[in-house]
């Protein structure tokens, strides 16, 4: 089997390779779930990433799958690709538990509309990862695979570890304040929160309504493509779900975007470490040597202010939907979530409705920035992967989670002492996506190639 | 440094969550450490909020949708 040539460990597939490599016959759907499963064997004790494997369901789904291959019709554009869900999205006849102990035997009827969409067009899902507690900040087991000692970052902890370890080449992951880019970041894998709205979250279990977005982790922006095709679009069962077309998505197979306009966010780099803020701006450097144009730009507003907006919001709505919980199984909540949520009960009303009201000013105002360019740029995170006591500081990603603009986390090398991930960000404007992957695929191409971790 | 009528809005803020959490969960668990971290936190938050003026805007739209 080969993809552009050269001999591909089935494991290193992305999802775009893997579905190629599918549709032309040369690797079978049964063959790639058996070896994936095998790998978890082999891997997955050294990074936790999977708390539930679906073998015989996979299994089956994927020997249906080789047969419609072999049958020669026409086939989906995810067709024979293996996923894993974030264990916060409900799996029809698949435990799923959010990390919540009084859950442990909570089997979901029906699929959770992201996971249903991926399967209609042609993923076959392989099985649950491990979140942190309710998707809140409460580290998960989950090992970072490029070093133990560090966090994978959260709350889609076991996502971006499973991609980056080569368990699986796609995972569904949530995002409130920084769950998919951080952890994306951390683990130097790609992660891409499109817009609010733009992915239906019925299903899903929520932290806070109005903030939370459903998202993927993959290897390849190409994928991040893919996955938007296949789950994108209006749901009249979610009232989240915005009735907004998507917009015609550029050819995924185009090698050669033109150089973009990226709006260097100068304010961001005040709030990074010393190695973060060098090798942001001497990306930056890279970028404009292979032709992209770069402006420094600002968020229009503070970016203290904007934190304080998102943190009101995020914790009231965090309440509402955990307090009845907290009271119906008493120390079962984990203790961040718990304190967050107690605290949370108390924040007075009008502080929230005056958050929501500044939400409005503050996103007005990046519409205005984000207008005269194809996307920002400034870093994931504000340094690499912390130790496990925490999942890391969310500050730089939940801006654009606040407004509901797509985000998109890419690797972009290695810290010189630790050797760990960087990665660098990009957001574009509401509903803009299809500009943000191109822009993201030229970047990506600018950028060295993402080794992967030694597991 | 913060000017002295921040820090002592701020404090205010604190002193009021601190209260009710006093009168909502008690002396022993409003004392953790844990919950304490949290009032500091969420008292920041919206210390700030609060500081920012607003014109009465009338028909207020929902906050995601433009």
């Amino acid at each position: 089997m080969t993809e552009a040539g050269q001999a591909t460990a089935l494991h290193e597939l992305t999802a775009g390779q893997a579905a190629r490599l599918i549709r032309s016959g040369e690797v079978s759907p049964v063959e790639l779930v058996e070896h994936l499963l095998r790998r978890a064997e082999a891997v997955d004790g050294q990074v936790q990433a999977w708390v539930k494997l679906d073998p015989e369901r996979a299994l089956a789904t994927a020997r249906a799958a080789e047969q419609l291959a072999r049958d020669g019709i026409e086939l989906p554009p995810l067709h024979g690709v293996p996923f894993g869900a974030k264990d916060i999205f409900d799996s029809a006849g698949l435990t799923t538990a959010a990390s919540f102990r009084p859950y442990a035997s909570r089997v979901p009827t029906v699929d959770a509309e992201a996971v249903a969409r991926l399967k209609r067009s042609g993923a076959i899902l392989l099985g649950k990862m491990v979140t942190t507690q309710f998707a809140h900040a409460d580290p998960s087991v989950t090992r970072n695979p490029w070093d133990a000692a560090r966090t994978p970052g959260g709350s889609s902890s076991g996502s971006a570890a499973g991609v980056a370890a080569r368990l699986v080449p796609l995972a569904l992951g949530s995002q409130t304040a920084g769950s998919i880019l951080r952890p994306a970041a951390y683990n130097g894998v790609v992660g891409f929160k499109p817009s609010y709205g733009r992915v239906s979250k019925r299903g899903v279990f929520p932290l806070a309504w109005t903030l939370d977005h459903v998202g993927i982790l993959a290897r390849s922006v190409e994928d991040c493509g893919l996955f938007l095709a296949a789950a994108a679009g209006h749901d009249p069962a979610d009232p989240a779900s915005a009735n907004q077309p998507l917009p015609q998505m550029e050819d995924a197979s185009e090698r050669d975007p033109a150089p973009p306009r990226l709006g260097l966010l100068h304010e961001a780099l005040q709030h990074v470490a010393p190695q973060v803020r060098a090798h942001l701006l001497d990306v930056a450097a890279r970028f404009e040597a292979a032709g992209a144009r770069i402006e420094e730009l600002t968020l229009g507003e503070p970016l203290d202010l904007i934190l304080a907006v998102h943190h009101t919001i995020m914790q009231t709505e965090a309440a509402a939907t955990h307090w009845q919980l907290l009271e119906q199984y008493p120390g079962s909540h984990q203790p961040r979530l718990r304190a967050y949520v107690e605290v949370g009960r108390l924040l007075p009303g009008v502080a929230y409705l005056h958050a929501q009201r500044l939400r409005r000013r503050i996103r007005a105002s990046m519409r205005q920035t984000l207008g005269t360019v194809d996307a920002l740029l400034l870093p994931t995170a504000s340094d690499v992967a912390p130790t496990r006591e925490t999942t890391g500081d969310p500050s730089l990603q939940a801006p654009f989670s606040l407004v509901g603009y797509p985000s998109l986390s890419l690797p972009s090398g290695l810290s010189e002492t630790e050797q760990l991930p960087m990665a660098i960000q990009l957001v574009s404007g509401a509903w803009q996506e299809p500009r943000l992957l191109l822009t993201a695929r030229w970047c990506e191409a600018q950028l060295p190639a993402m080794p992967a971790p030694a597991v | 440094m913060a000017p002295q009528s921040d820090n002592a809005a701020r404090q205010a803020v604190l002193e009021e969550l601190t209260r009710s959490a006093l009168d909502t969960y008690g002396e022993e668990r409003s004392g953790e450490a844990r919950l304490q971290v949290a009032l500091g936190a969420a008292a920041t938050a919206v210390w700030r909020v609060s500081q920012e003026t607003l014109e009465p805007l009338g028909p207020e739209p929902l906050p995601t949708h433009d």
